[in-house]
């Protein structure tokens, strides 16, 4: 087992472009660390980094105490799981999973114990004598686990490995991968864009934006305190409402309505405020409210996501699905110490002080 | 016309220039063929006799025929290991390049003596190869060896051909070979370098797995291109000689046909040499196709 640390890692292509920017990483010895962003946001590049498979413009990898730079992916005892599975097709899955354990010089009894010990943990059992041809798509996921598994490498790496499987199976093999990894407790370098898989997998999140890391942190941490306005709406589903809105004298302006600040606010002027869909409710009379024009609504069946616009700007309302009363025309408000300040031009969090923030890390989790 | 008579007719319609070619220009001359290796003829004369196997017999007794068998033999097993192996080698070290500048560069170059006919790159050569002039030997000369008669030295005939051929030849098969290891995807060597399998490995227990469909077509076709391109280098470059040291069976064959108008002894020729390529071919079906990996 080993940790691992990215040190003011680069990777600039030949033609000049910058894939990942220079970033630095600690992950600890058996952590799931998931790497999240949008596609071209350098988390692929800093995987494959890590494999071996892309060379280090700059910066170090340390895998273990070991500086890997120029070390060959073979020999940087981790195992990876690719996309589209990269199962051998010509082989049997008892081959593939033989493979590397045959090509270290293992000894054949211990690559039948190991197989059929790896075969067992995923279910795989009956299908060794077959090529990859004759699984499903997610028998082969299994495989491709297996692959990594029976090396008992200090590392496992996972490129989107989830992406080709229809949603239901996705859901499945997102638990079996969650419980494989608590049970091996192997340190864990997961890649994905799809933010839910993101925080139901991680111990922490990493969250990637044009080749810099936007937020370290855990699901809750980055969901509760987004720390800029694009891990604001990034992370959670339904993303979180960003609108353009003015600080004046310790107020929020949001078009006409101005909203109590809970706090001291460094900053005046224009702001981007933020708001989670499940933080507006439908105001009680009298409340200082914000007023909601409907436009459509999205069953989900525990809740009802309501799609419109403040003040012209689009904003989703997340309701139980009990609440009956929707009308064209609502008033929202909103608890003061759930607003997030962001700045309008570099998009960073603004901190309110005065004890908000404390608030909110005893808050519920939410469901995504 | 009823409708249903017309859908029926389309397909034969659709299929009868194809299958009317293939019987013209093929199985016809096949069959007219086996009945002339039966006869005695020149095609002219309105006397036709029935010779049953003696033109086969004669054949068999003939020392230029036999000369041929053994060349045809000889320029088998140096040309088709050569035509397969050394444009996979070429093709590997090109894909090595992909996607930089030279890997067209090198690809074009490569091809290129492939778009010549047979018989330009047989003139060409057949200057380089001079014994009075060319090129190589003026090279030996420079660098102090004595020079060689090349084409025209008895042992060195069959050797300056199958050269010719190759070179002619060898562009065609590099490029199947690329495309093949193209289709290879690249997860699959990332894959294979994870799992602690170098270069050779790589290619021996991932690649040539993956690309034997190719490997079958392509040792099946070089069987025929070997058997029958090198004929336009044999009469260009050496006429058979010397002394037949360079002829094949089809070279026999042409001779004995259309220099010699004995067509019984050459339709003898072309049934032996039909039996020898489809013998052949059948063993590399009946030995190679289980070996190859259809995706």
């Amino acid at each position: 087992m080993a940790g691992i640390v990215l040190r003011d890692l680069k990777k600039v292509y030949a033609d000049g472009a910058e894939a990942v920017k220079g970033i630095s990483l600690d992950i600890r010895d058996g952590e799931f660390i998931v790497l999240v962003g949008p596609s071209g946001c350098g988390k692929s590049t800093l995987l494959r980094m890590v494999a071996g498979l892309e060379t280090v413009s700059d910066g170090e990898v340390r895998i273990g105490e070991r500086l890997v730079n120029t070390v060959e992916p073979a020999d940087r005892d981790i195992a990876m799981v690719f996309q589209n599975y990269a199962l051998y097709p010509h082989m049997t899955v008892y081959d593939n999973l033989a493979y590397g354990l045959r090509n270290r010089k293992t000894p054949k009894a211990e690559i039948e114990a190991r197989v059929g010990e790896a075969a067992r943990m995923l279910e795989i059992t009956p299908y060794l004598q077959r090529k990859p041809k004759a699984l499903s798509g997610g028998q082969r996921q299994r495989v491709a686990m297996g692959r990594a598994i029976v090396r008992k490498p200090s590392v496992f790496l996972f490129d989107e490995p989830l992406s080709n499987l229809d949603a239901r199976l996705r859901v499945t093999m997102r638990g079996e991968i969650k419980r494989l990894q608590k049970r091996l407790g192997t340190t864990s370098l997961y890649v994905t864009h799809d933010q839910l898989e993101a925080m139901t997998l991680a111990d922490r999140l990493v969250v990637l934006n044009g080749g810099r890391i936007e937020q370290i942190g855990t699901p809750l941490e980055i969901y509760h305190e987004p720390a800029s306005a694009f891990v604001a709406g990034f992370i959670g589903s339904p993303a979180m409402n960003l609108i353009p809105a003015e600080l004046r004298g310790g107020r929020l302006l949001i078009g006409d309505t101005a909203l109590p600040v809970p706090g001291f606010v460094p900053a005046s002027g224009p702001i981007v405020a933020g708001l989670r869909a499940e933080d507006l409710r439908p105001a009680k009379p009298g409340e200082t409210a914000l007023p909601f024009r409907l436009d459509y609504i999205e069953e989900l069946g525990a809740q009802r996501l309501v799609h419109g616009t403040v003040h012209g700007h689009p904003m989703v309302v997340a309701v139980a699905a009990a609440f009956v009363p929707l009308a064209e025309e609502m008033r929202l408000a909103t608890a003061p110490e759930r607003l997030h300040l962001y700045s309008p031009e570099t998009g960073a969090r603004i901190r309110i002080s005065a004890g908000v923030e404390t608030a909110r890390t005893t808050a519920e989790p939410v469901p995504a | 016309m009823t409708r249903s008579f017309v859908a029926k007719l389309a397909p034969w319609l659709f299929v009868g220039p194809a299958v009317l070619s293939v019987v013209v220009f093929l199985y016809g001359p096949i069959l007219a063929s086996a009945g002339l290796s039966v006869v005695d003829w020149n095609l002219l004369s309105p006397q036709v006799d029935f010779v049953g196997l003696n033109n086969y017999r004669s054949l068999l007794a003939n020392t230029d025929f036999q000369l041929s068998a053994w060349n045809t033999f000889l320029y088998c097993v140096i040309l088709v290991p050569a035509q397969i192996v050394l444009p996979l080698l070429f093709a590997v070290m090109i894909h090595a390049v992909r996607g930089s500048r030279m890997e067209r560069v090198y690809r074009g170059s490569l091809f290129l003596p492939t778009i010549l006919a047979y018989s330009v790159a047989g003139v060409a050569w057949s200057r380089l190869l001079n014994p009075i002039n060319g090129l190589f030997n003026e090279v030996l000369v420079f660098f102090g060896f004595g020079p060689s008669r090349w084409h025209t030295d008895p042992d060195l005939a069959l050797l300056c051909v199958c050269l010719v051929t190759f070179w002619k030849s060898f562009g065609l098969n590099m490029l199947l070979w690329i495309a093949a290891l193209a289709n290879v995807p690249d997860t699959l060597r990332e894959a294979a370098r994870l799992d602690g399998a170098g270069p050779w490995r790589r290619f021996f227990s991932i690649e040539l797995p993956l690309i034997s469909p190719t490997a079958f077509f392509i040792s099946v076709t070089t069987v025929f291109s070997v058997l029958d391109d090198i004929v336009g280098v044999v009469d260009v470059l050496t006429g058979g000689g010397p002394a037949g040291r360079s002829s094949n069976l089809l070279y026999f064959l042409w001779q004995q046909g259309l220099q010699f108008f004995q067509f019984g002894p050459a339709s003898a020729v072309a049934m032996v040499s039909i039996a020898i390529v489809l013998a052949i071919t059948c063993a590399q079906f009946w030995f190679g196709e289980k070996r190859v990996h259809y995706q």
